[in-house]
């Protein structure tokens, strides 16, 4: 049933491409044209960042990530999850899998949560965009108040979730 | 400046997948066979986020945004700009320098922080893909819990770079 349902969507989404092309409609041919642009890039950092991701699930032992981002890291696992955060590309489309990929070797909710909004605050190269536009100031404060706000947030989201296991939690570990 | 990241990222993943191959050939295939277990499980949602960001282009496209945030200083356009900034799927390559020009027509510092941070830091469009891996109720509140962050960020900027004083 959810299948047919997305099947059917694919195909509605197609004809309605295939309509403003052929009939020249102007706002059906912009959103193609951003449809085609912003996938191909998305789609260009997917592959070499998932063969990260997949060696570092062969690779990265379990008890490492434990030690460092588990229970007993307590805040130092926060400030490797922001460190590490700021290397991703691509937003968070990228670091969602990533997240999940730390989480699942056993880096504790919280740690997780922290290394997700952090990559959406600290990724380097966006970082030095918009330090080069907007100037160095408002970065530093934009991170002094954002980074802080972060962690605590993650701390209370990570409380209020208690034991729950997230759906993206890959089990065979 | 974009592509050369897209550089680096690829050479890196193909230098550690070549070290890896040279130390377990086994190891290596299984890492393989897991990035593309992961990726097929995120695929329809990443075509959906695609699809959705398309059309969130078309209506937030970097014209109107400019024209939506252009001469407004006042404390409550702070919020305006954050909710125009959680819609929109501008990459920041586009929205910086946008907001870089913006700045030189007299628009707050507040203002164009609200805007660029919540346009990284909430996600409403990923909204279906964060939901695939976090759950529903872990979603809702990052993304919550990430306006807030972003406005009070914006407030502090404000503050410090003389908005108001």
């Amino acid at each position: 049933m959810k299948k047919a349902l997305w099947i059917l969507a694919v195909i509605l989404w197609c004809l309605f491409l295939a309509f403003s092309l052929f009939f020249s409609y102007r706002p059906g041919e912009i959103i193609g044209k951003h449809f085609l642009t912003f996938g191909g890039r998305l789609l260009g950092l997917l592959p070499p960042a998932f063969v990260l991701i997949g060696l570092f699930h062969v690779w990265i032992k379990q008890d490492t990530i434990m030690k460092h981002m588990g229970h007993e890291a307590g805040l130092k696992g926060h400030l490797w999850a922001i460190l590490l955060s700021s290397s991703i590309l691509g937003g968070l489309p990228v670091a969602l899998p990533v997240a999940m990929a730390i989480y699942s070797k056993g880096a504790t909710l919280a740690v997780a949560f922290t290394f997700l909004s952090a990559s959406c605050v600290c990724r380097v190269p966006m970082t030095i965009f918009e330090a080069s536009f907007l100037g160095i100031p408002f970065t530093l404060v934009r991170w002094g108040v954002s980074l802080p706000l972060i962690v605590l947030s993650s701390y209370t989201i990570a409380r209020i979730m208690g034991d729950e296991i997230l759906p993206g939690k890959d089990l065979n570990q | 400046m974009s592509a050369w990241n897209v550089i680096i990222l690829y050479s890196v993943s193909l230098i550690l997948l070549t070290i890896s191959f040279i130390a377990n050939k086994r190891k290596t295939k299984a890492a393989l066979k897991k990035a593309l277990e992961e990726f097929l499980k995120l695929a329809r949602p990443f075509c959906f986020f695609i699809v959705l960001a398309a059309i969130s282009l078309y209506f937030f496209s970097e014209e109107r945004i400019s024209d939506l945030l252009g001469q407004k200083n006042a404390f409550s356009d702070i919020i305006l700009a954050a909710l125009l900034g959680s819609v929109a799927a501008l990459p920041g390559f586009i929205a910086f320098p946008m907001a870089g020009v913006l700045r030189g027509l007299g628009v707050a510092w507040s203002v164009i922080a609200a805007f660029t941070n919540s346009l990284m830091l909430v996600g409403v469009l990923t909204f279906p893909l964060e939901r695939r891996v976090l759950g529903t109720k872990g979603a809702l509140m990052r993304n919550i819990a990430c306006f807030a962050i972003a406005v009070v960020a914006a407030v502090a900027i404000g503050l410090v770079l003389g908005d108001w004083f």
